[in-house]
């Protein structure tokens, strides 16, 4: 069979891969990032009653290998009596170990605000919450750009890990297409095709947003 | 402690009154029983060596680090502390940040928002705590910058400004939350020498207009013209305080001599 016969005939099932990896890469994304957040500011800015103990789960999470945290929600939640469907199994493990990474990204962010910021909006009676929206985010924001795209293109690929648990992502319906057919070229070829559209978008709207913030801020000092 | 009916300061017109303050940071004691007493529309200078006490001084009078131990009064009202009908208790830290309005703070480093713009710098306080109306808190901040000689930076950031200029909107910033009393930590410390003055000219119009205001500083000269009273720190203590002529040219404790040499020789 020629290249363009067997793309035909299997390009239904890629683009379903394709589809599953974009579903994925969104759905964790959009998880990962508020929970991230949520964590950086807890552990930087909140009680440390409840900062050490996120630190000690954070910790735990990403000193784990991912494969090994998609296994335990997949294999063994079954056995806690929580049965789940392979895709809603990914997206929670790979939620978790992105949110893990990534509230150390906002951490990094967070604490590069000078300390005299939050001494200035205390001293004014601003509250705790307002001064974190309207003085240290908003300042914290243009930081986070770079390492939070980054992350994101690292989560993006790391989506491929859900191949391992029975999700027919674009890495599952590459590699099974391979098996078949014994025509490995053909078919890795188009998965790193796909995974370079999605993570090529990301690095893309990182220029725009980078250069957008510069504008914005071309007056803060940083 | 004590019912707050017999410690409040019996004499009315103290606007700051602290009693018994300890604090420490681990080991170092940073206030060992300081007692001060500041009446409305004085000025006190407070110097020493740095690490004497003097910053945290101010930062547990208006509890942005609450002492260890010991009260403050500002223009009356017991800092920490709420009245009840049934006695008084701890203040809730919202009922704090409300007292801690009251009482304006300037910064070494001037702590301006850098993403906000002077005006927005001078009016997001009065609006998000005093409940300001914007085009109220415009007005005002327009005065307030007009006052300290920066009326045409309303719109400019802080990036843009000299370190003089920066001190200033902070002090208008201070202003713009109608303190009762203003606490200075080293105002002009991080100014290069030829800025200094047009921020110490700030400060003697705001004592001329009776503003209450307790100055950290080692501007010796501002002190003498301006200070009703100079208090010296060392290690934690007051170990002097009198008329700032006096302490300066006649200090009676030979830690105060020795550093006010210090301060002589580093000026010729």
């Amino acid at each position: 069979m020629s290249y363009h016969d067997l793309f035909i005939q299997y390009y239904p099932s890629l683009l379903q891969g394709l589809w599953t990896t974009l579903l994925l890469s969104a759905v964790t994304l959009l998880i990962a990032t508020p929970l991230a957040l949520a964590i950086a500011l807890i552990r930087e800015t909140g009680s440390r009653w409840v900062a050490i103990p996120l630190a000690i789960l954070v910790n735990a999470i990403r000193l784990l290998p991912a494969l090994l945290v998609l296994f335990f929600v997949f294999y063994a939640t079954p056995q806690l009596g929580y049965r789940l469907q392979p895709l809603t199994a990914a997206m929670i493990g790979l939620s978790i170990m992105g949110a893990a990474y990534m509230s150390e990204d906002f951490r990094g962010c967070i604490a590069a605000i000078d300390s005299g910021q939050y001494k200035a909006a205390k001293a004014l009676g601003l509250s705790h919450l307002h001064t974190l929206r309207r003085i240290i985010l908003p300042q914290a924001f243009p930081l986070a750009i770079p390492p939070y795209m980054t992350r994101a293109i690292i989560m993006v690929k790391a989506t491929s890990l859900a191949s391992m648990v029975a999700v027919a992502d674009l890495t599952a319906a590459a590699s099974r297409a391979t098996s078949i057919t014994y025509e490995p070229f053909l078919f890795l070829v188009f998965a790193g095709l796909g995974y370079l559209l999605i993570s090529g978008f990301l690095a893309l709207l990182q220029s725009w947003a980078e250069a957008k913030i510069a504008r914005a801020y071309r007056l803060a000092p940083r | 402690m004590a019912s707050v009916e017999q410690e409040y300061p019996s004499n009315n017109s103290a606007m700051v009154e602290a009693k018994g303050l300890f604090k420490s940071y681990g080991q170092v004691k940073a206030l060992d029983d300081v007692d001060i007493t500041v009446a409305s529309g004085q000025v006190v200078a407070i110097v020493g060596a740095s690490g004497s006490g003097k910053s945290t001084l101010l930062r547990c009078i208006n509890y942005l680090d609450p002492p260890d131990k010991g009260d403050v009064w500002v223009s009356g009202h017991l800092m920490g502390m709420v009245e009840t009908v049934s006695g008084t208790r701890k203040a809730t830290e919202r009922e704090i940040r409300r007292h801690r309005a009251d009482i304006g703070m300037v910064f070494q480093h001037f702590n301006l928002f850098p993403h906000f713009t002077v005006l927005q710098n001078l009016i997001e306080a009065p609006m998000a705590v005093r409940k300001i109306a914007r085009a109220e808190a415009v007005e005002m901040a327009k005065a307030l910058l007009a006052s300290v000689g920066l009326a045409d930076k309303l719109d400019a950031f802080p990036s843009e400004l000299s370190g003089g200029q920066q001190q200033r909107v902070a002090i208008a910033r201070a202003l713009a939350m109608k303190p009762r009393v203003m606490l200075f930590d080293e105002p002009t410390s991080a100014l290069d020498p030829e800025l200094v003055d047009e921020v110490l000219r700030v400060m003697r119009k705001l004592a001329s207009e009776s503003m209450t205001m307790l100055v950290v500083t080692h501007e010796m000269g501002f002190a003498e013209d301006v200070a009703d009273r100079l208090v010296f720190f060392d290690k934690g203590k007051i170990i002097e305080e009198g008329k700032p002529a006096e302490v300066l040219r006649n200090p009676a404790q030979p830690r105060t001599k020795a550093f006010m040499q210090r301060l002589l020789r580093r000026g010729q």
